[in-house]
């Protein structure tokens, strides 16, 4: 039941945001704009390397960073969404929904944001699934 | 036959032009005998033409190109610091010592470093990592307790920092040649004056062949009586080793001389410099040739050409003459003679002074080790990252484009496992004759998060390029394979860690009609027991009839969940491990296992980039979930503890809580441990190639090895479960209410919401449904 009143809830977000007529695609601000979960700053450094190879379209490069960032701290689920989200926009959807699966196993359930952030994309991927 | 006609032919038109003063007829025959020979000789011409033409074209089209099929370079993983990272001194030194660092009261150049107390001062090299190059630069190290503490540059405190990666191998053509391409302004002045004066004095004089050199040459052989100085400029050097053979015939010298002509007609002196520096060979290293003045510096020396000193650019030089015969490893003494000569004509020569010459001849020759870390190879982990590579890469393009592969290999974690193994190996043959060197053994270690590769032993000789046992000995996992019954139990919901089941013996019948009657290791029935007591102890007889309970093709379906993908016969003697896989195929299904149930593939390769540094592809992780994460930590319950109270309870050494599973075949001939820690999985193999029988077990002849890669390495105790609650449970298994006493167990959170039996108030429901199930024994 709860979950079905969050998931409402999201739902009616995503509607008003359509209403207000923003649009559902990611800008590279939104997605660097986004905490890293543990300030550390290693994972920080690699996240910016990650965002400036993103902003050139390297989405590659953007993945490696990313995936560096991981090994720092493999169970933060901050990286694992940017990996997601990276893999995404690089077109990959299979390790996409892989990769969000990871990070929805080690977010933090009272992490609303979080959660947000992963349904939106989880929506993203397969519009269809995630209502 | 021409010297005899000759004078004939030669007497007859004397004859003729003495009595042609009277008229011209005469004149016909001398005609006759010019046009052949004009003729003969514009076919000569022409032939002589064509000849060049097609020698000037394979010069050109030789040299205009990429001259050289280089080799792909692969490399460890970069070592990367930041605050925090777990590095003890100990893996600081060795990761420094195999990248070719030197330890000095000063690291006052690039490849140095000094320590100052718990503070490392590295002059780190540059490096052209995946992402970029990186200049060389000062970095500071603080370390405390094992681990970072600080990171500096010049610039400041530094978040991250990398050390470059150490080499670990090439991907070569069929002849095996290596080198490493310089440019000339990065080769110092002095090695190529030095090359000058020792080779070819008249270098920049000359077209490509020089007539004083041929005449030196042939007076010094001559006086010798046989062929002991050569005449061949670096020009005729360079074509002889790009364009020709070995042949020591004079056509092949003509072809030579002409060429070289050709070259010296098309390309500059520097061209031709930076060619032979590039091309001409300076050693072997096993299966590799050495070529070039840049590798052959990192082979003998272990650092760039930037950093050689006089006496070593000298002994490089001097290498030029013979690079076996003055192989400074091998010949010490001759080499040093033949550096020393180097040394007086490079100060005859104002190369160097008088006093540099005097302190370089007073130094000793001192090389590093080829058998160092920096220069050797890895067979076992480049034959995995060479057919991995192949999956997005032409062999071809492998072996010639130069490519730089970044890889996952840690090459701390691989010293560890091939050291750990070949101590212990060495210490189970001792003392039993008949078996000393007959006992092999495969190690996977992988990383638990991302299924990176961190290492891999294809055998007991590390360096042995050949069977690869890791990838390709398929051997009978025996109890690796239980985790997989108890899984498919836990995943019915009907059984728990708690629930009682059967280890009365057990005999099942094939479709042949054959019985099937698989004992304990010890002998002994042990009743009814806790499937917990089942898995720690690894009870054959119960886990046969907990598989046969549940079903045996729900038994498959979890190995193939798990990461399986061969087809497995539905036997049951499947059950107990009756099925043979490779280390690394057994590395997969616990991967599944450590990773919250993610099927990981297993990877070697993090990014290939050109040889100019531009990245072509880069791998990240990957990973299907195929489980419920709570499930996985509810397997990972039990098998931690198989190492809290069970068959791998030596693991206890080390920092708890760890997960693993000791693994016996029939007869005893394959050892094995799966296990991992909160970093790690490892994977370790013992047995004999000729599949004998062996007076080990898992526990005793795989498990210290794990133990010891994971003491080195540096173990980290498991993460704490956060789907998993402690309920306790009565004799019986049944769960029992909050505050009743009696033996706990892991539980999924769910379960809290399952009805509970009040303390004391009867026998276990679960417990009689399973022995009802019994019915297909007899």
């Amino acid at each position: 039941m709860a979950r079905l009143v969050i998931l409402s809830c999201l739902s009616l977000l995503m509607l008003a945001g359509c209403a207000s007529n923003t649009t559902t695609q990611y800008s590279g601000e939104d997605y660097s704009a986004y905490p890293d979960g543990t300030n550390h700053p290693a994972v920080i450094t690699l996240f910016q390397q990650a965002d400036d190879a993103a902003q050139s379209g390297n989405w590659s490069a953007a993945m490696t960073y990313l995936d560096q960032a991981r090994r720092i701290e493999p169970r933060n689920p901050y990286v694992l969404y940017r990996q997601a989200w990276t893999s995404m926009q690089s077109g990959d959807t299979e390790r996409a929904r892989q990769l969000l699966d990871r990070a929805r196993v080690f977010a933090d359930p009272a992490d609303e944001q979080l959660a947000y952030r992963l349904y939106e994309l989880s929506y993203q991927l397969s519009p269809d699934q995630s209502l | 036959m021409a010297k005899k006609a000759g004078p004939t032919r030669a007497r007859t038109p004397r004859r003729k032009q003495e009595s042609s003063h009277s008229g011209k007829p005469l004149l016909k025959p001398r005609k006759r005998w010019k046009l052949p020979l004009i003729s003969l000789l514009l076919v000569l011409l022409t032939i002589f033409g064509v000849w060049m033409v097609y020698l000037d074209a394979q010069v050109r089209a030789a040299f205009d190109g990429k001259k050289w099929a280089l080799p792909a370079k692969v490399y460890a993983r970069p070592l990367a610091l930041y605050p925090g990272l777990l590095l003890s001194e100990e893996q600081l030194r060795a990761e420094l010592t195999w990248a070719d660092y030197r330890e000095a009261p000063v690291a006052d150049r690039p490849g140095t470093y000094q320590r100052r107390g718990s503070e490392w001062l590295i002059y780190r090299r540059g490096f052209p990592f995946w992402d970029g190059a990186e200049n060389s630069r000062r970095i500071r190290v603080s370390l405390s307790g094992g681990r970072v503490r600080a990171l500096a540059d010049d610039t400041g405190s530094q978040p991250l920092l990398r050390l470059e990666p150490q080499y670990i191998g090439g991907i070569f053509p069929a002849h095996n040649e290596d080198r490493e391409l310089v440019r000339l302004d990065q080769v110092p002045p002095v090695l190529v004056a030095a090359l000058i004066v020792t080779e070819d004095k008249r270098f920049f004089e000359h077209w490509g062949v020089s007539v004083h050199g041929i005449v030196r040459a042939m007076m010094a052989n001559v006086r010798a009586g046989g062929m002991v100085q050569g005449g061949s400029t670096l020009t005729q050097q360079l074509v002889k080793n790009f364009f020709l053979n070995n042949e020591r015939t004079l056509s092949r010298k003509v072809q030579e001389a002409f060429m070289s002509l050709l070259l010296e007609l098309h390309y500059s002196k520097e061209e031709i410099l930076e060619a032979y520096i590039n091309e001409v060979y300076l050693g072997q290293s096993g299966r590799r040739a050495i070529h070039g003045f840049g590798l052959a510096s990192r082979f003998y020396f272990g650092r760039p050409l930037g950093e050689l000193d006089t006496g070593e650019i000298a002994t490089l030089v001097g290498l030029v003459k013979g690079a076996s015969f003055y192989n400074p490893r091998r010949h010490e003494a001759r080499a040093r003679d033949r550096r020393d000569l180097v040394l007086d004509l490079m100060a005859q020569h104002q190369i160097i002074t008088e006093a540099e010459r005097i302190r370089a001849r007073g130094q000793p020759l001192i090389t590093a080790s080829p058998r160092r870390a920096g220069q050797r190879e890895y067979p076992a982990f480049l034959e995995l990252a060479k057919e991995q590579l192949q999956q997005d890469y032409r062999l071809v393009d492998l072996q010639s484009e130069g490519l730089r592969i970044f890889t996952t290999l840690d090459p701390w974690i691989q010293a560890a496992v091939e050291e750990s193994a070949e101590q212990h190996l060495n210490l189970l043959e001792r003392g039993r004759p008949g078996l000393e060197g007959k006992l092999e053994t495969a190690a996977v270690i992988t990383s638990v998060d991302g299924g990176e590769i961190r290492a891999l032993l294809g055998g007991r000789d590390a360096s042995f390029f050949g069977f690869n046992r890791a990838l390709n000995a398929r051997r009978a996992i025996g109890s690796l394979a239980k985790p997989a019954v108890f899984l498919a139990a836990l995943r019915t919901g009907d059984y728990h860690w708690g629930s009682l089941i059967d280890d009365a013996p057990v005999a099942v019948e094939g479709r042949a009609g054959d019985l099937w009657q698989p004992e304990n290791y010890d002998h002994q029935s042990h009743g009814m027991v806790p499937m917990q007591t089942a898995l720690s102890h690894s009870y054959n007889q119960a886990t046969a009839r907990l598989g046969m309970t549940i079903g045996l093709q729900k038994v498959v379906d979890e190995l193939h969940r798990l990461g399986v993908r061969e087809s497995l016969p539905a036997y049951p003697s499947l059950l107990l491990g009756a099925v043979s896989m490779s280390p690394l195929e057994v590395a997969q299904i616990y991967q599944t296992i450590a990773s919250e149930g993610f099927v990981m593939p297993l990877r070697t390769i993090d990014a290939v980039t050109t040889s100019e540094g531009d990245m072509l592809s880069s791998y990240a992780i990957r990973g299907k979930q195929m489980y419920d994460p709570v499930l996985m930590e509810w397997l990972r319950a039990g098998l931690e503890q198989v190492v809290a109270t069970g068959t791998a309870r030596r693991l206890q050494s080390l920092p708890q809580p760890l997960a693993a599973k000791t693994g016996t075949s029939d007869s005893q001939r394959d050892a094995w441990l799966a296990g991992f820690d909160n970093r790690h999985l490892g994977v370790i193999w013992v047995g004999r190639d000729d599949n004998d029988p062996m007076p080990f077990t898992g526990s005793s002849a795989a498990l210290p090895v794990w133990e010891q890669t994971f003491r080195k390495a540096g173990a980290e105790p498991l993460s704490a479960p956060r789907g998993l609650k402690m309920i306790t449970v009565d004799p019986q298994g049944t769960l029992l209410a909050d505050g009743c006493s009696g033996e706990a167990y892991p539980f999924p959170v769910s379960w809290l919401d399952k009805p509970r039996q009040a303390c004391n108030s009867g026998t276990s429901r679960i417990g009689k449904e399973i022995r009802s199930w019994l019915d297909w024994l007899f």
